[in-house]
């Protein structure tokens, strides 16, 4: 019997796509939860970089500052600021699943639902004030 | 008999570490936005005050060991979830060591030349 078994090719559960884009909300965010960690992960060299040179001296941070201001360094800056902010809520919203606050099916989609409400609004005022501090001129096109 | 490839193993010891450090490293984000608001972030200045402030120097230390464990716990996960021939997950967990303990090393010498 298991000489057939082995023969056969068994169907294989295609893990690599996720299920396509069958999951559930809360499954998605779980994911995404896990991709923004990796992310960050890859980008702790990067990261370390920056963090040295603006702090090396006057010059340097200067340098970092003109760096930040390039659009694309500025996309990936903005990109791991949001991969931050949401991993942070998210592992939240864990924490409070550890701690068995809202487990039952309704509460967790809410609370997930909630997750990605709030980092997206989190974003958004971190990403205003990141680009008013890297960008000064813009602050005189402000009418505040 | 189980091949011994990696100390790697899911577990409560892991598990706590992961949680505590997200504990102590939500911590250090409320202190940094307080001691950020206090030193003025306006420029180099107030940017390299912040850090050679020696608690805020020692804490910026604890925050990033926090972090390499944190992430330690979190890649080795995906490792072990995603990776199944024993060559790449044992290469791949060492490769993540060796980086974690690289960006320890990078940190300290960072905080400590201020």
């Amino acid at each position: 019997m298991s000489a057939e078994l082995r023969v056969r090719k068994r169907p294989k559960h295609l893990n690599v796509f996720l299920l396509g884009l069958q999951l559930p909300f809360p499954g998605m965010m779980s994911i995404v939860h896990r991709i923004t960690g990796a992310g960050l992960f890859v980008m702790l060299g990067f990261i370390l970089w920056f963090f040295e040179k603006s702090l090396a001296s006057e010059a340097d941070f200067m340098e970092v500052v003109g760096w930040l201001r390039h659009p694309i360094v500025l996309l990936i800056g903005l990109g791991l600021l949001w991969a931050f902010i949401f991993h942070f809520f998210m592992g939240l919203r864990y924490l409070a699943l550890d701690a068995d606050f809202m487990t039952d099916l309704k509460s967790a989609r809410l609370t997930s639902f909630l997750v990605a409400v709030v980092s997206a609004g989190a974003s958004v005022l971190v990403f205003a004030l990141v680009i008013v501090t890297l960008y000064p001129e813009i602050r005189e096109c402000l009418p505040l | 008999m189980k091949k011994f490839i990696s100390t790697a193993r899911y577990g409560m010891r892991d598990w706590l570490f992961q949680r505590v450090t997200a504990i102590v490293m939500a911590g250090y984000a409320v202190v940094f936005i307080g001691m950020a608001a206090w030193f003025g972030l306006d420029g180099f200045e107030g940017w390299r005050e912040l850090f050679a402030f020696e608690p805020m120097r020692f804490l910026t230390f604890v925050f990033w060991v926090c972090v390499l464990v944190h992430a330690w716990v979190g890649m080795r996960d995906v490792v072990m979830d995603y990776i199944q021939p024993a060559i790449l997950k044992l290469s791949l967990l060492s490769a993540v060591v060796l980086a974690l303990v690289g960006c320890l090393g990078w940190m300290a010498r960072i905080l400590w030349r201020l």
